[in-house]
């Protein structure tokens, strides 16, 4: 039965998508399974790979790079950058606290949504009427017809090559001769251009925001001491935990 | 014939799922910000897989905004971890309960 289904499939597809799958899954159980902070960084690395192995395999080869580059690349670099410059401590266990029902009642959710987002998952899906679907790559005419024509000819932006849409390999570059970064690129940078423009604003500001975050105030020893007394003060009103280890110990007035 | 959707679909499923457990499971922050990490890419997995479907190159453009978006928070919010572990000494998120949250 299992081979059934799969009869169809090119037998390289399967051993790419079933490697790049268990990678994933290993790499996302290790992120949220190791105790070192260091260990669950690398993990992500491992997901985040496998995530870009099925990005370049549905041919969005743009976004594959993309994934490589900046979430292996950066996000990874900064996360383990940020993990070794504070030091994080061993003592972080992963617990669920059992005490509190809210720990019971967030599982229960989250495997409800799990159950309810796999049974979505063999449906048939239709594009909802209305929208034009624009191809993941077009063929030469098509892109033509959809970027090049005058509005009032109501451009179509299917490609207009129905054998095209029958094949399941339509959008391979051999076939269509216009890949699929210049597809992406063409949509973000025409339809999508102020909200293009809208990014780099944010991350403009997420830079600067982030410069003015970490900026070291200076600090007098009597702030550091009026803080930690602060501090302590509201550790001793509440009372839901024992043994608290305080983190402010080990810090010279 | 390539892979069907549903088995990217249900990879998706699989990694979220993996995320949004260790987002409630982990106390330390920067873990929590990795599985924050898993789940978007789960979605932009989803996105992609549907883009392909649907043969609309406009699932793919969504997923570009998306990682620029995800770049821009993690840098907002490391800055923000690295500020209260400053002033407090400790990622765990049991500590920081300053808002009673």
């Amino acid at each position: 039965m299992v081979f059934a289904f799969f009869k169809d499939v090119a037998i390289a597809d399967l051993i790419t998508f079933f490697v790049a799958a268990l990678i994933c899954i290993f790499g996302a159980v290790g992120v949220i399974g190791c105790r070192n902070p260091v260990h669950s960084a690398l993990s992500l690395v491992a997901t985040l790979f496998g995530v870009a192995v099925m990005f370049v395999s549905q041919q969005a080869h743009f976004l594959g790079a993309v994934q490589v580059i900046v979430y292996a690349g950066a996000i990874v670099v900064l996360f383990l950058f940020v993990i070794m410059l504070l030091g994080v401590d061993q003592k972080n266990e992963y617990q669920v606290d059992w005490e509190t029902n809210s720990s019971i009642v967030a599982m229960a959710i989250v495997l409800v949504v799990g159950g309810l987002l796999l049974g979505l998952v063999g449906r048939e899906w239709k594009a909802p009427v209305g929208l034009t679907a624009q191809p993941v790559c077009m063929t030469a005419k098509a892109y033509e017809e959809a970027f090049f024509t005058p509005r009032s000819g109501a451009p179509s932006v299917c490609p207009s090559d129905p054998s095209l849409v029958a094949n399941p390999r339509f959008n391979s570059v051999e076939k269509t001769g216009i890949d699929n970064v210049s597809a992406v690129s063409r949509d973000f940078l025409t339809a999508h251009l102020f909200a293009f423009q809208a990014t780099a604003v944010l991350l403009i500001i997420a830079v600067i925001g982030t410069v003015v975050l970490a900026k070291r105030v200076s600090r007098t020893d009597d702030d550091v001491e009026s803080d930690r007394d602060e501090y302590r003060a509201m550790l001793a009103r509440d009372t839901f935990r024992e043994s608290f280890d305080d983190p402010l110990s080990d810090v010279k007035p | 014939m390539t892979i069907p959707s549903s088995m990217y679909l249900t990879l998706g499923a699989i990694l979220f799922c993996i995320g949004a457990i260790g987002l409630i499971v982990r106390r330390n922050v920067l873990v929590m910000f990795m599985c924050v990490e898993l789940m978007l890419n789960a979605v932009n997995l989803t996105f992609v897989t549907f883009a392909r479907d649907q043969m609309d190159v406009r699932g793919q453009t969504l997923v570009f905004f998306v990682l620029v978006v995800a770049a821009a928070e993690v840098v907002v919010g490391l800055g923000i971890i690295v500020g209260i572990f400053r002033r407090r000494r400790t990622a765990e998120a049991d500590d920081l309960r300053a808002l009673k949250g």
